[in-house]
């Protein structure tokens, strides 16, 4: 798909899942409610059954910020991903909209073999661009700018609005070319 | 004895044959099948009846492969693979105590949600 095309498309699913939810346009979507329209389990540590409850604390810790979620492919289930309850909610919520991007645009992770006691995948760098953005466009579409900035509001506002944060916001407004109002 | 298809090699037979070749085409190539289908094999999920012969014609493989018994292979559905394939959203180094925190964290979510102890439904 040509570049233009994919972000008219990402633009468009954004529009198209809300709609599938009954939302308007410009409304939040919070990734927990997509990713259950999806059936896909959103799941922090403790919510893990038989699941030692020293290790949960150890990696749901504020402190331990080193990883934000993990997506595991099982056989004849849906994904499920398990997340860091720890992080800001701004932050949680781009990290689960990243994830549902990878699934929902099909990309196929390159094993990688690490160090690691299990097989940590990665993307290759052009999906992971596409994740970004398709990602990005589910937090806070177009639309929403658009309404957004027909009401005067400002860049914290709409953060809040949209569930996103700020940089989030800024990085939707230099993709899609809008502007907010100048204060006078 | 209980029948099965063993929805894992033939996802690991679709992955190995689709190689670095996109989805869309591969999924045009095979033939009323969409990517995101073709993609949800290949992590392992059953696909319909008439997708499964078609991925059957395109790997040139006849379907009889893939039916097993239990008995064959004792259970191997609630098998916890001894090394899972993840997509981990995380720093690219890991102290160790996370990392084995981490490993021992996927293999119990694995465990459960082959038991049912997690529903596709959160």
């Amino acid at each position: 798909m040509k570049n233009l095309d994919f972000r008219q498309w990402c633009e468009s699913e954004a529009v198209h899942w809300r709609r599938k939810l009954g939302l308007y346009a410009y409304d939040p979507l919070p990734a927990d409610r997509l990713a259950a329209y999806l059936h896909i389990p959103l799941l922090s540590p403790d919510a893990i059954p038989d699941f030692d409850a020293t290790v949960i604390m150890a990696l749901s810790a504020a402190g331990n910020s080193g990883w934000s979620a993990v997506t595991i492919p099982v056989p004849d289930h849906s994904p499920i991903i398990i997340y860091n309850p720890g992080h800001a909610a701004a932050r949680h919520e781009a990290n689960m909209m990243h994830e549902l991007a990878h699934l929902l645009l099909g990309h196929k992770p390159i094993s990688i073999q690490t160090d690691m006691p299990i097989l940590r995948q990665s993307y290759r760098p052009e999906d992971e661009e596409q994740a970004t953005f398709l990602g990005g466009c589910l937090q806070v579409t177009r639309s929403g700018l658009d309404w957004a900035i027909g009401k005067g509001m400002e860049r914290e506002a709409i953060a809040r609005h949209f569930g996103a944060s700020e940089e989030m916001v800024q990085y939707r407004l230099n993709m899609t070319g809008r502007l907010l109002a100048v204060r006078r | 004895m209980t029948s099965y298809v063993d929805s894992q090699q033939l996802a690991s037979m679709v992955r190995t044959k689709r190689g670095e070749a996109g989805l869309r085409q591969i999924a045009q190539e095979i033939g009323n099948i969409s990517p995101s289908t073709l993609s949800r094999v290949e992590n392992g999920k059953l696909p319909d009846m008439d997708t499964f012969l078609r991925l059957c014609d395109w790997l040139e493989v006849d379907p009889a492969h893939f039916f097993k018994n239990t008995h064959e292979a004792d259970n191997p559905q609630l098998d916890t693979p001894e090394l899972i394939e993840v997509h981990l959203r995380a720093d690219r180094e890991l102290d160790p105590e996370t990392a084995n925190a981490l490993a021992t964290m996927v293999k119990a979510a694995y465990r459960a949600v082959r038991a049912g102890k997690i529903p596709q439904t959160s």
